[in-house]
């Protein structure tokens, strides 16, 4: 079982899969960010194993991975300082009471 | 025979810990959550023979990624999202894209790479090979990376700073 590809395609997609319901169902910024940071897992997790697959843990796969993983680190610091902004701002972190142009 | 055993352990962790880091109802618990699956994550990079990326998973997804939404989290005053006023088409519409992209994607895998194996006794390449690749065929991807993170930090700031 752990040397079989599959397992980890299986987990990378749920991971995914996972990632995205929540994304598209949850309503609290924070959690939706949680999400995201999953669906960015699975996606690592997909690429390795298959690096590992193909040409036998080649050094430049893990390069790509440290890439998005420095991706990953800029992306939520963005994401978290304008969640906080925006709590700031309209005391309110329900992503469908944010549709209004309030200013 | 224990190899199976223990991967399919950290298997369970990590399918169990993202479903409730995903659909539990307080932010602080959904934090936590993820970053135990995201800490068994780094366990299947170990089986995978990636050791610097599994060291390097814990340091920035848990040392600095959760700590930093647990940060969060913890400096808002408390707000409550009204559970009551549920969208069903919304959670309708969420469960089944993502219902059609697992689908679609499985019976892909499903037809090609079902029995494929993974040689786990051969090493993966190591640090010495990453810095040889990093110093100089990528060396400018990872200059504009080191340039990102740092105006993500100085972004961060200037987003957060109170007005005068």
């Amino acid at each position: 079982m752990a040397s079989s590809l599959f397992s980890y395609l299986l987990l990378s997609l749920f991971l995914v899969c996972l990632g995205l319901v929540g994304v598209l169902i949850r309503r609290n910024l924070v959690i939706m960010l949680i999400c995201i940071e999953l669906i960015l897992n699975g996606v690592t997790l997909n690429l390795l194993a298959i690096n590992k697959f193909v040409t036998g843990g080649a050094a430049v796969g893990q390069v790509i991975a440290i890439f998005i993983i420095a991706l990953a680190a800029a992306e939520t610091t963005i994401a978290l300082a304008l969640i906080f902004l925006t709590f700031r701002h309209y005391k309110e972190i329900d992503s469908e009471k944010l549709n209004e142009l309030k200013g | 025979m224990l190899n199976d055993v223990i991967f399919l352990i950290f298997w369970l962790v990590i399918a169990v810990f993202a479903v409730l880091a995903v659909f539990l109802q307080k932010p602080i618990y959904n934090a936590f959550a993820m970053a135990f699956s995201i800490f068994s994550i780094a366990g299947m990079y170990v089986f995978l023979g990636y050791e610097f990326l599994a060291a390097l998973q814990v340091l920035v997804y848990v040392g600095a990624i959760s700590v930093a939404i647990i940060f969060v989290i913890m400096l808002s005053p408390p707000v409550t999202v009204s559970p009551k006023k549920i969208n069903p088409y919304k959670i309708f519409i969420g469960i089944v894209t993502s219902l059609a992209l697992f689908i679609l994607i499985f019976v892909l895998y499903y037809g090609k790479f079902l029995s494929e194996k993974i040689n786990l006794n051969q090493p993966s390449q190591g640090v010495k090979e990453i810095g040889n690749l990093l110093a100089m065929p990528y060396a400018v991807p990872f200059e504009i990376i080191s340039v990102i993170l740092l105006v993500a930090i100085m972004g961060a700031i200037v987003l957060a700073k109170k007005e005068e």
